[in-house]
Formats: C-alpha cells, structure tokens, sequence
C-alpha cells in the first residue's frame, strides 16, 4: 500500500535521512524504532507531506506522493496522530469544531442530523462521550485528548494512521487502555499503521513488522519475532539489550 | 477572545480602582475632544491681544497664551489632531505589520528573505531618528505626520508577528490541520490568525502609548501641523517661553498627554495580565522565608553519625495542602496521611502517575515545600530530628551536605552560564571547609566515579550530552558525601540506553556510599532496577507498599495490579526468554 | 569567535549599505523639485519661486546631478559619503562632516550620562521588582516604571527646568557651558529609557527565578548570596544587555528632543535647527551618521552577548 524507497534529506550539511527503504501493506501494523536523533519523525513528515524529501520516491498505492493529485488521495487516506496531543488541538476551539474540520473538509454536503450522528459514531469509537462535543481541549485529560486526535484522524476514514510517539506524554495506565483502544480499532476495522516511537516495549506489544532506524539509516527490518529473537544488527541487538527487563517475570 | 480573557480582564479591572479612574479620565478627555465644539463657543485660533497671559479664570478655565487664545478650548481642538494621528497610525501600522508578518512567515521562502532584509534595515535607524527625517523631508503637517509614524513602527510590528506565525505555524494543530486536508486559506483564518489575535491586541494596546508620543514628540518639534492650528506637543514649545509668568501653557499639555499615554500603557498591561494570564504567586522565593537559624547543629547531628539507629527520612501521617487563599486550589490537600520510611543505606522507591503528589514529597524531604503548599498535619523526621520546625538556614547547612537531589531535566538543572567544573566545587566549598587542594582531588575523584573525563570541568551545560549531563548532576548530589539522596525522576528525559546507565551507576553509588535512596518514578521497571522496597501512591495517598518483589508479583490493591498489567513490552519478555 | 565577529560585520556591512539606500531616497521624496528648494533657500530671504528662473533651475539640477539616471546618482553619492564627504550644508556652506564632529562630542557625553542615570534607577527597582513580586516594593517599582514610560521627555525636561533651574535656581538651564549643565538633560533622556529596562530585568529576574536551576542549587545548599547573584541575577543580565540596542534607539532618538529642550550643544539640536532652516543635505547627514552608530552599537552588543552567554557560542558551533 505505501511503500518508500531510497528516501533521503539533508539539513544544510547534516545529512538526517539517507537511503530509507520500508513499506506498509494493507492491515497492516508496521513499528519504526529508532532513539531520538534517528530521523524517525522526519520520516513521518515527508510522509504526511509536511517536509519535501532530499531524494528517493515515496508511493502510495503504486503512485508517487509527489504528484499532486496523488497527495490529494493521500490527505484523506493517511492520517496522523502526534506525539502531544494539547498542541495537537487547537485551544480556542471546541471538540464539536476539532472534529468538524475533517468533516469539512471531506464530507461538506453533509446535513445536520446526520453530522451530530457522524460525531457521536466516531467519539464512540475512541470509547468518549458525546457530552464532551461542547467542551475545549484544556478541559480534558490528557488521554482524553489522545482520544480526541484519534477521532479526528479517524473522520476521513482512512486506510492508514501514521502515530509518531502517540504514547510517550501519557501515564503508563492510560498508555495501557490508548494501545488496547488501537489495537480494537485495527481488529474491527483493519486500518494499517505506521507506530513511530523510541520504546521497544511498546512497539513489541503492537506491530507486526519492525523497522530498525540508526542515524537516519535503516539497519534493520523484519517480522517481529525474528527481529527480537535473532536480531541481525549489533545496533539492534544492543537497543534490545538495553531494555529494561520485566520485573521479576510478572 | 475567549470567555477565559474576558472574563479575566473584568475581574482585574473590577479590582482595580486606579484602573477605573484612569479609564474614567480618559472616557472624559475623549468624549471632551469630540464633542469641543458644544462645550465652548470659543475659537481655538481667534487672538485677543487684550487678554494675554491671563491665568486660569470663569471664562478661560485654563487661563490664556500669549496670543490671547484660551487655552482650555486649544487643548480639546489639539486633542483631536494629537488623537486622530496617532489611531491613524495604529491601525496603519497594524494592518501593514499584520499581513507582512503573517505572509513572510507562513511561507517562508523568497519573500521571507526579502521582507526580513527590508526590515532590518529599517529597524537599523533609531526610530525617533528616521520619524523626524521622514517628517521634516516631507514639510510637516498632518499626514506626513501619519507617515513618518508609520514608516516608522510597521517594521518592528511586522517582525514580531513574523515570529508569532512562525511559533504558531510549528504548533501541532497546524500540522494536523495540514494533514486532515484543510486549505491554506482555512489554516490562515481559522489557526493562525484566531491564534495570533491575542498577540496582537496585547502588542497594539502596549504601543499606543509610544505612538501617542511619538505624535507629540515630533509636533513639539515643530513637525506637526502648522500653527496656528493647535496640537498638544506644540502648545507645550508655544508656552515654554512664558513658562515663568504663566505655568499653565506647560502645564496643560503635558499632563494632557501624560495621562492619555499612562491610561494606554495601563490598559496595555491588563489586556496582556489578561490574555497571557498571570500566576498568582512569584516563584519560589528563598528570601522571603524567615532567615534565623534555629538549631545550631543540625547538620553535624544528622550527618554521619552512624552510631544512631533512627531512619535516614521518617514521615507520619504528613498532609500537604494549599493553605493560599488567592489559588484557585485553595484548599486541595496534595498529600494526604502520607507515612513513609527510608532506612540507612535503603533504597526505596516511590511510585505514582502524574498529580499523585510524588514530586511533592520528594521536594518535602528537602525542605522545599513552599506556598502554595504547607505542611498542616504530621511528622517529619531526618536521621531521627524534627525536621518540620527546621528554618531555611538550618535546612541550608543540611542541603548538598546530608541530603540532596537529582531530578529530571539535567539541562535546566545546571545553570546555564557556570561551567560544570565549579557548579560542583561550590558544593564542596559551600559546605565543607576544605583546601584548595582536598577540593580538586575530590572533584577529579567524584567525575572518575560517574565515569566523565576531567574535561567537562571547563565546559558549559550546553556543551554535554544529556546522559553527561544527567551524571554531572549526580556527581553535585554525591560530591560531599550525603546519606541521603532523593532521586526524582532521573531517567525519564533520557533515551533508553542511557537510563538504563544511569540507573545501574545509582545503584552502584547507593551501594559504595551506603546512600539511603529515595527514588521516585512513574515507571515501575525503572523502579524495579533499583529500589528493594517500593511505595505506591495515588492522588496523594500511599495505597500499597512493601518489598519490590512483593508488591510485583503478589499486589494486594486493585490499583497496583493495574499498573503492573499497564507496563507494556509483555510479548518482548517471552519473545526473549524464549 | 574572530570567525563569528566577522560573519556579523559582514552583516552589519549590508545593513549599512541598505541604511545608504534609504537615506538617499529619503531626499528625492521631497514634495516638488530639489533644485527649486534648493534655490529657494541659497537665494537671499524674500524671493520667491515666481523669481527663479528655469535656467537657474536647470543650471542647478546639472551642478546637483539630478539629470543622471538614479542609480548612477546613488553610486557617485555614495562614493563621496564612503570619502567622508556629507555634501555642504546650504546655511553655513560648511562640510557637513566637519559641523557633525564638531558636535557629536556633546551629544555622546549626554547619552554616557543620561545611561549612567538609566542605570541607577532601572538596575535597583528592576532587581527588588523582581524579588519581591507581587509585594509591595514591586507595586511601587512598576508604578515608577509606568510613570516614566508614560513621560513625554520633553514635558519632563520643561517641568525639571521650571523647579530646579526657575524655581529653586540650584541648576542651569540651558546650555552645555558649566559642567552642572548635563543634569538635568541627563536625568531627562535616562527616566525615559530607564522604564522599559526597569521592566524588562524584572521580568528577566522572574524568567531565572522560576527555572529548575533555581531549585537545584537551593537542593545543593547553596547560601542566599550565591542563589541571588550566581544563580538569579547573572543570567537574567543577559536579555538586559541584548536589550541595549533598544536602550541605544532610545538614547540616539531622544536626544534630539532633550537636546532641544536644553538648548544643548550636540548634533540632535543642530539637525532640529537645520529642519527650520530647510537644511536638507544636514537632515540627510545627521540621519546616516545615527543609523551608522546605531549599526556599530548594535555590533558591539552582539559581540558582547556572545561573550557573555556561553549558549550562543555553542549554538554557533553546532549551526557552522
């Protein structure tokens, strides 16, 4: 479904990306583990179209992301979820609006029964109620607003959700009950994922496929269990080995 | 404007009297300027060289100039040139600064560059410099006045609001926006500028009041209109001949315009308090608190007489509340009946999710529990003393000497412009009466035992990675010796192979000193490495405690299962240990 | 360090050269002909245009060379100013440059003195501002700060003449002959800058205050002194001192209208003069030599900060 090739930037003279190749089929869960500093989110970027790339060809379904009418598809097709998700709502505005604005953008004709019916489905898809529709973000939790962006890349209804560090500003107990939310989500509605993030643990529980990023080159992509098991890059075999063990077998 | 900033900016204007007033005299002089040809019949410019100089009386209510002319009735004529110009020019040089600024940084590129060239060229003249070379090149009158307020103030207007779309454009709501396919058009409007409208009334309300006198400043020139029209700053050139015989002519102007500007620069500083929003404490401040020392030798007596059985921290029944009434949280209880115990050379960990007040108690074990915060219920005891009674002097002797921290950020923990070298040395040279000598052995020994190379002595904060950093700072906490050290959050800011350094260098030191730790940690595998008993807690309550082991495998309380179940990388365990 | 002085001259050399664009078109804005205002004012008092003739005119234009294209009008322009020479001024029909240096003297004497002022007032009431927030010393440091920035200096120095000069007769004043003489303009031109520097180390001080570090050194037993000097004041300097450019702006525009005031013998008074006396080329003059040193000032600020806040050097290094 999406796949990248030979994709490479540059800042200036510091060279962030070189030659990253990986792809992400349809349901499917592809985790991209790297420390920070790996170029992880630049990726992310060029993917959702938010930076041009240095080099090397991004496609989406067989076409080139560079296109524009390709891009257009991409818009509604690929969405995000960031890493913090107060910034990633607009304060001055109410969820009712935050989630319209997809709406608007992909569904104007819609009438206002149905649009009221369109929300309260899709807050209950992230397990939030519909009376939350008239408040603003700084009245949530955090986690409740990891919810709200969730919704709001849902809308469109897209194949594939790119979620860079989605995890990493929430407590543990509600990274537990987000990670179950997206894998439900992923079971009932076989939307792919591109899981980008620095915790191996996490990506553990989730992906079927790993992508192994060091100094924005990929050293090393496989199923899950042969990446854990039989790594085949010292970089990789050291990230493992510094992941803290579970504590006394629970 | 939101609800919020409203209704800030009425509740601190309803508390405030010297506001109202001034908003009162300025209503008054505006509606005075406006409306000057019903209050008097007298001609702002008709001379009467029979009534020169007369001070103020029933008919002239400000007395008379040296033409003759009242003085009452010129003021409220030149208020409206003085006035008139200067909103011209706001409103000119917010539109002009608005949409050069909104432009140049939301699509950067060529334009960028040239708009910011033109700028900084313009910002290289003083601005009273090139306002009086504009007006006076142009022949002074009233609208090359407005132009030479304008050339002048736009630039300045247009870089800061180039950097506030900048700063907006990086927020994550605009990327999102991007990605959720909303027009260019939409994220202008809708975003940005919704979000930069804050900004910009604070920066426009803050600047009416330089304007104002700009205005004035380039008419007392002579750069105004031209005479006999009357004009503020004018009026005050006109009168200082005659200021000995006839105060007044100064006098009236000057305050006039005093006041206007002081109205405008107040109210610039509520609508920013208002839309900024300001905390209603300062920070943290140790020069407040009461300064004698207590008892004499705390430190000596807690230190290290290991001879003494009690615990190196002991807390009973502690409750921690916001005792200020002018917080919002006025009331709320932090900690609630909190009991804790950390035994010589035990290291203990605490655990809890965010709000769980762990950070409150980690800051209590040092003495920094500050308002809004107190202590209103129990017992804390260091090395067996009352440690509640202690004043800041006594706890100054016991901090970095018998206890001490290392926290989570090791960037803003270090003072940026101190070199790491001495940022260590003053703790031994604080508390320790040491040689020269003794210092810099100890200093070589203390970075050889968190295994950083002597260079870092010279080099600033910013220079080191955040892994060295982070051992910088342990190596401050430990550089004296301490028998306690309170660790909160250590790892969390850095990446995993560095936490997983740092922690087994803690636990190395813990066991080389016979440190008791207290380490405190939202993340319970963190916490396993290191503590061998562990504390829960939730909304500032202990709910369970006991041995790590324990309390990992066998949880009594709801909660702490949760968490144990909550901690992720569940299938990386059996993958491995398969 | 040399590298990085270099690279700011650079820009400061480009900067400079667009100062010289806008100061030379500055001139051809003049509503009407600058030949006839030229004329108008070389020619003895009481003719007026009705007498000049349009040979005088274009004879004129030739000498000023006004018939030229304008860029090759701004290139033999700036050839002259690059050789110091200003042009002349119409009145006196003396070397501009000459007139300026004669005067800048006095004006650069003032503003070391109205910064000394500035100092005295902003460092004390910005520092316990900041210490005390919200207590009573900060209520009575902010109201001072909004009085001052409120004062139109021209009103201040009337008002400072009439007491101290008038009233009280302790003070000249006017002139710049007796050494006493540079009170009051000083007091006058440093109120006005004092305020915004008076607020902007408080809110500095507030910024240090409430930084980790803070904490951290009071955890590490650090005694009063140290935390307040060390740890709070040494840093929160440092956006005082970016600041002076500000300060600088402020200095070099006010003293104009204090100079004014005073009837004080530096350049901002001779420019006023010129203005009433249609002396273009002295605007013109007067103008590029303030930006200059406002250019300069800033280098010298720039080079400083960076030697004052080791951040910068290390940010320096990375972006290189």
């Amino acid at each position: 479904m999406l796949s990248v090739e030979g994709l490479s930037k540059h800042y200036k003279d510091h060279q962030v990306l070189t030659d990253v190749s990986f792809g992400v089929g349809k349901s499917e869960i592809v985790g991209l583990v790297g420390q920070s500093g790996s170029g992880k989110s630049t990726i992310a970027k060029c993917l959702l179209g938010l930076e041009r790339p240095g080099g090397g060809r991004m496609l989406w379904h067989g076409h080139s992301l560079g296109e524009r009418a390709v891009r257009r598809r991409a818009r509604h097709d690929m969405q995000a979820v960031f890493q913090d998700p107060r910034s990633s709502l607009n304060p001055r505005w109410t969820i009712r609006q935050l989630l319209s604005e997809p709406l608007d953008n992909w569904f104007p004709r819609e009438g206002a029964a149905e649009r009221r019916k369109r929300l309260v489905r899709l807050l209950d898809r992230v397990a939030l109620t519909a009376e939350l529709l008239d408040r603003h973000p700084y009245e949530l939790s955090t986690g409740q607003c990891q919810r709200v962006c969730i919704a709001r890349a849902l809308a469109p209804e897209p194949e594939l959700l790119v979620l860079d560090e989605p995890l990493s500003a929430l407590d543990v107990s509600v990274q537990a009950r987000l990670i179950e939310l997206l894998l439900d989500l992923h079971r009932t509605s076989g939307i792919s994922y591109l899981l980008i993030t620095h915790d191996f643990a996490v990506v553990s529980d989730i992906c079927q496929r790993i992508v192994v990023l060091d100094q924005g080159r990929v050293v090393e992509e496989g199923v899950v269990e042969t990446v854990l098991t039989s790594p085949s890059h010292a970089y990789t075999l050291a990230l493992l080995r510094d992941v803290l063990p579970m504590p006394f077998g629970v | 404007m939101s609800d919020r900033v409203l209704r800030r900016f009425s509740g601190s204007l309803r508390r405030d009297p010297v506001g109202i007033l001034l908003l009162a005299i300025v209503i008054i002089i505006a509606a005075a300027v406006m409306a000057a040809p019903l209050i008097s019949s007298l001609s702002p410019v008709a001379t009467d060289f029979k009534q020169v100089l007369l001070p103020p009386n029933a008919v002239n209510w400000l007395g008379t100039d040296d033409f003759g002319r009242d003085v009452f009735i010129r003021l409220l004529y030149g208020g409206r040139t003085s006035l008139m110009v200067a909103a011209i020019a706001v409103v000119i040089v917010m539109s002009i600064g608005v949409t050069v600024g909104v432009v140049a940084g939301y699509f950067g590129g060529v334009v960028d560059l040239v708009v910011t060239k033109v700028i900084d060229v313009l910002l290289a003249f003083p601005r009273l410099v090139l306002a009086i070379a504009v007006a006076a090149l142009m022949g002074g009158g009233m609208v090359p006045l407005v132009i030479a307020i304008s050339v002048v103030a736009w630039p300045a207007y247009a870089r800061i609001i180039r950097g506030f779309t900048l700063q907006v454009s990086q927020e994550g709501y605009v990327s999102a926006a991007r990605c959720l396919g909303t027009p260019t058009w939409r994220i202008l409007t809708g975003h940005i500028a919704l979000n930069l409208i804050g900004p910009i009334l604070v920066l426009a309300m803050l600047d009416i009041g330089n304007l104002i006198l700009a205005v004035s400043a380039l008419s007392f020139l002579g750069l105004g209109v031209p005479p006999p029209a009357p004009e503020w700053g004018a009026m005050l050139n006109e009168g200082r001949g005659s200021m000995e015989i006839a105060p007044w002519l100064v006098l009236a102007p000057g305050l006039a315009i005093f006041v206007v500007v002081l109205a405008a620069n107040y109210f610039g500083d509520i609508v920013r308090d208002s839309v900024e929003g300001r905390p209603v404490h300062g920070p943290r401040n140790w020069l407040r608190l009461p300064s004698r020392k207590r008892y004499k030798s705390v430190a000596v007596a807690s230190g290290n007489s290991a001879a003494s059985p009690a615990s190196a921290l002991d807390l009973q029944g502690l409750c921690i509340e916001v005792t200020d009434r002018r917080s919002p949280f006025f009331g709320k209880r932090i900690l609630n009946d909190v009991s804790l115990n950390v035994g010589r050379g035990e290291s203990v960990g605490l655990i809890g999710e965010s709000g769980s007040g762990k950070s409150t108690l980690a800051a209590l074990a040092l003495g920094l529990t500050r308002p809004p915060l107190a202590l209103t219920a129990g017992r804390a005891r260091l090395f067996g003393q009352d440690a509640a009674q202690w004043s800041w002097d006594d706890w100054q002797q016991v901090r970095g000497r018998t206890v001490s921290l290392v926290n989570q950020d090791p960037l803003s923990a270090l003072n940026p412009v101190l070199r790491v070298g001495d940022q260590i040395r003053e703790v031994m040279l604080t508390h320790l009466d040491m040689p020269r000598a003794a210092v810099e052995d100890r200093l070589r020994e203390v970075l050889d035992e968190v295994h950083l190379p002597e260079r870092v002595i010279r080099q600033f904060p910013h220079e080191l990675s955040g892994g060295m950093r982070q051992r910088a700072v342990i190596a401050m906490a430990i550089v004296n010796k301490p028998a306690l050290l309170i660790a909160d959050e250590p790892t969390t800011a850095l990446d995993v192979s560095t936490q997983i350094r740092i922690l087994d260098l803690l636990r190395d030191l813990q066991d080389r000193y016979g440190l008791a730790l207290l380490f405190v940690s939202h993340d319970l595998r963190v916490v396993a490495r290191v503590a061998d008993r562990v504390v829960i807690m939730r909304s500032g309550e202990v709910v369970e405690s006991g041995p790590t082991a324990k309390v990992f495998t066998a949880a009594t309380h709801p909660y702490t299962r949760e968490l144990v179940t909550a901690m992720p990388g569940r299938r990386l365990q059996t993958v491995k240990a398969a | 360090m040399l590298a990085y002085a270099l690279r700011r001259a650079f820009a400061g050399l480009s900067v400079l050269l667009g100062i010289t664009v806008v100061v030379f078109l500055i001139l051809r804005f003049i509503p009407g002909d600058p030949a006839t205002a030229v004329l108008l004012t070389m020619v003895e008092p009481g003719l007026d245009s009705a007498q000049i003739t349009q040979r005088d005119i274009a004879d004129v234009r030739d000498q000023m060379g006004l018939n030229d294209p304008l860029p090759q009008q701004y290139a033999t322009w700036l050839g002259r100013v690059l050789t110091g020479n200003l042009g002349t001024s119409l009145r006196s029909r003396q070397p501009i440059a000459d007139e300026l240096a004669t005067r800048i003297p006095a004006t650069l004497k003032l503003g070391g003195a109205a910064l000394l002022v500035m100092f005295l007032i902003a460092i004390p009431s910005g520092i316990l501002g900041g210490l005390y927030a919200g207590r009573s010393t900060d209520h009575v440091s902010r109201v001072l700060s909004l009085v001052g920035e409120s004062m139109p200096s021209f009103f201040l120095g009337v008002l400072l003449i009439y007491l101290f000069a008038i009233k009280l007769g302790w003070l000249p004043a006017m002139g710049g002959r007796r050494p006493e003489s540079i009170i009051l303009p000083a007091i006058t031109l440093g109120v006005g800058i004092a305020a915004a520097t008076s607020r902007l180390l408080r809110a500095s001080l507030l910024d240090t205050l409430s930084q980790p570090y803070m904490l951290m050194a009071e955890a590490k037993g650090m005694k009063r002194s140290t935390l307040l000097f060390r740890y709070a004041l040494r840093p929160a300097l440092i956006p005082v001192l970016t600041s002076a450019s500000l300060v600088a702006g402020g200095l070099l525009g006010g003293a104009a209208v204090v100079e004014t005031v005073f009837a004080w013998p530096g350049v901002g008074r001779y420019m006023i003069e010129a203005i009433s006396g249609r002396d273009y080329p002295v605007i013109q003059g007067f103008t590029l030599l303030m930006a200059m040193l406002f250019v300069i000032i800033n280098f010298v600020v720039d080079i400083l900060y960076r030697f004052l806040d080791p951040r910068v050097r290390v940010e320096e290094r990375g972006n290189v």
